[in-house]
């Protein structure tokens, strides 16, 4: 009778271990989750590129075989009003950002520094929020003249254009700097 | 161990196996089924939620994909409007012969395939889509998946951004990717970019999802589970899953179900956010009357144009009808699926609020409940739609006592389906 009762106890205290061990691994399991969807739905940490040149806002920076200037950067308030004004056709624009966001919109001007065609993309140009944060771009438009170069992902020689990109900020964020990450060296432009 | 023991020991053996076989065995009639071992085709339906449709959103890409021992393979996206999938031969007009409130409403039984998914649910539309696809296609298939635009930014948030033609896509900006290779950017022939967009897209979600490591595939199933109970993510199987269909969900007690199609709207819907108020009043006879009033904030700066369906319990009587808004038709009362369906079509200026009231009476929808009385009201949410605001008030007859109540009051923001209880005596 004893070493039944003794049995008893000793599968007891296994099955209480088991559990609790179950409840620490659930815990352990549901905090990695949590850390981990916290850190997968963040913006990428902002990594400065090298080499790269500096420049401040409306200052030409030439880099390889591009010149990039930025030009001014807009409240994304005016998104639709900067869109309706570039873009003859107009049916592609700037809809409202997601909830808790808003639209940064930039105005680029970007030239062939050489004789040759020159490859550029807008999907190069990475916002750099104030929370040290990437921003990639959402929208991207130029103007009527030079919206095929943009299509092309590329300029003929001595071609130029005004190019605007919209990208979703936190509402909390404010843009601090663009950069220009495919040419070499990188451009790098600090708006504060 | 004594001798005495073995009998218990072996019993104890036996249920510990039975209840092993009870829950591995079905499994593995559902891993069969779903194509985890042997083979099954599914077609696919990218539902462009910024648009609203009934069943969550615009059709903006359809193809299919086989799931061969777990595997993924023969991915094929196709551009819904451009009918390349049925070789351009035949026509995409689809006779989908219900439900009435839309033929009725439109007067017409046709409509083109990409716009058909015009059922108040998923469920009763993927077959009509998986017969409709064979018809065109010649392709035969084994369930129907369906994702629309916050499942794409879920799925971003559980992998991280990924990389496609050269571009970063994120979480943030996979909607106006999206949309930019729908409306802007040109793909071969000139069609637009979006199937190829998709294709590469979900291939780089795919390999990140593969090459995740645990706890990353834990997050991409937990995500999969988040998105499929807010009807982000439906998966019509039969026969393996069925709870994952989004069907309609009638249950004893009352119910509540909208269902909007934006009707000439534009990409507004994730920037129209809804309220539904519901109040009822519940008198000594059992029966009852209810308000409903669903209310649009249009936060863009274009007119919203919604053609909504409200789903109530069979054999309501509709009383009355008030409009707020700039424009509207209706209301037009029809039935199905055992349900009281009232639909009207509404119009939201910009930055404006705009609403519409039914009030109707409804016989008993009170369940049994001992010496009690115990009203249910089901409020199930919409496909597609991100979150809605529901308000509910329930008026007990006079001298009631309430016992219990729960998810009564104003501002319950909801993402999923709600279930509102009252008991009292």
């Amino acid at each position: 009778m004893r070493r039944r009762t003794k049995a008893i106890a000793a599968s007891a205290a296994v099955a209480i271990a088991v559990i609790l061990a179950a409840i620490v691994l659930l815990a352990t399991l549901q905090t990695a989750l949590t850390t981990e969807s916290a850190r997968n739905a963040l913006d990428p940490v902002y990594v400065q590129p090298q080499p790269n040149v500096q420049a401040r806002l409306a200052q030409s920076a030439t880099a390889g075989n591009l010149t990039f200037s930025v030009q001014n950067v807009m409240n994304g308030t005016n998104a639709l009003q900067v869109w309706s004004s570039v873009n003859a056709t107009n049916h592609y624009a700037p809809l409202n950002p997601i909830p808790g966001s808003t639209y940064a919109v930039i105005n680029v001007t970007v030239a062939s520094a050489i004789k040759g065609a020159t490859p550029f993309s807008y999907s190069n140009i990475v916002l750099v929020g104030s929370d040290g944060r990437s921003y990639y771009a959402n929208y991207a438009e130029s103007n009527a003249s030079c919206s095929a170069s943009l299509a092309a992902a590329q300029f003929k020689p001595g071609g130029a254009c005004d190019v605007y990109v919209a990208f979703s900020i936190p509402d909390d964020v404010a843009p601090a700097k663009i950069v220009y990450t495919a040419s070499n060296p990188a451009v790098v432009v600090n708006l504060v | 161990m004594s001798e005495s023991d073995r009998p218990l020991r072996y019993a104890a053996l036996v249920i510990i196996v039975l209840v092993l076989a009870a829950i591995v065995l079905p499994s593995i009639g559902v891993l069969n089924d779903l194509g985890y071992v042997g083979a099954k085709t599914y077609l696919l339906v990218l539902q462009d939620n910024t648009e609203l449709r009934n069943t969550g959103g615009l059709m903006a890409c359809v193809g299919s994909v086989d799931v061969q021992n777990g595997g993924l393979q023969n991915l094929k996206l196709y551009y819904a409007p451009s009918n390349t999938y049925a070789n351009g031969t035949l026509s995409a007009a689809v006779n989908i012969g219900g439900p009435e409130s839309f033929t009725e409403f439109y007067n017409s039984t046709y409509v083109r395939f990409w716009d058909m998914n015009v059922q108040y649910d998923f469920a009763t539309f993927a077959p009509l889509y998986a017969s409709a696809w064979q018809q065109l296609t010649g392709q035969h298939s084994d369930g129907v998946i369906g994702l629309d635009l916050t499942g794409l930014q879920e799925l971003l948030k559980a992998t991280g951004p990924v990389t496609v033609a050269n571009e970063t896509i994120t979480w943030r900006n996979v909607i106006d990717r999206v949309h930019f290779a729908d409306v802007a950017a040109k793909g071969v022939e000139g069609e637009p970019a979006l199937n190829g967009f998709l294709g590469q897209l979900a291939s780089k979600i795919i390999t990140a999802a593969q090459t995740a490591n645990p706890v990353g595939k834990l997050l991409l199933l937990s995500t999969f589970h988040a998105l499929a109970q807010q009807q982000h993510l439906l998966i019509y199987a039969p026969g393996a899953l069925t709870n994952y269909d989004g069907a309609i969900q009638t249950q004893p007690g009352d119910y509540l179900y909208v269902v909007d199609a934006n009707s000439g709207g534009a990409k507004a819907d994730l920037n129209v956010n809804r309220t539904i108020t519901y109040h009822t009043y519940l008198y000594d006879n059992g029966t009852q009357t209810s308000n409903v009033t669903i209310t649009y904030a249009n936060n863009c700066g274009w007119t919203y144009k919604v053609f909504t369906t409200t789903l109530v319990p069979n054999d309501a009587t509709l009383l009355n009808a008030r409009y707020n808004s700039s424009y509207h038709l209706g209301p037009l009362v029809t039935y199905a699926d055992n349900l009281t369906t009232i639909s009207s079509y509404v119009e939201v200026p910009a930055h404006a609020t705009a609403n519409v009231t039914y009030e109707y009476s409804l016989p008993s929808t009170l369940l049994p409940a001992g010496v009690f009385s115990h009203y249910d009201l089901y409020v199930q949410k919409q496909a597609g739609i991100d979150q809605f605001t529901l308000n509910t008030a329930v008026t007990l007859p006079q001298g009631a006592q309430i016992i219990h109540e729960s998810n009564v009051g104003n501002g319950i923001v909801a993402n999923g389906d709600v279930q509102v209880e009252v008991i009292y005596r």
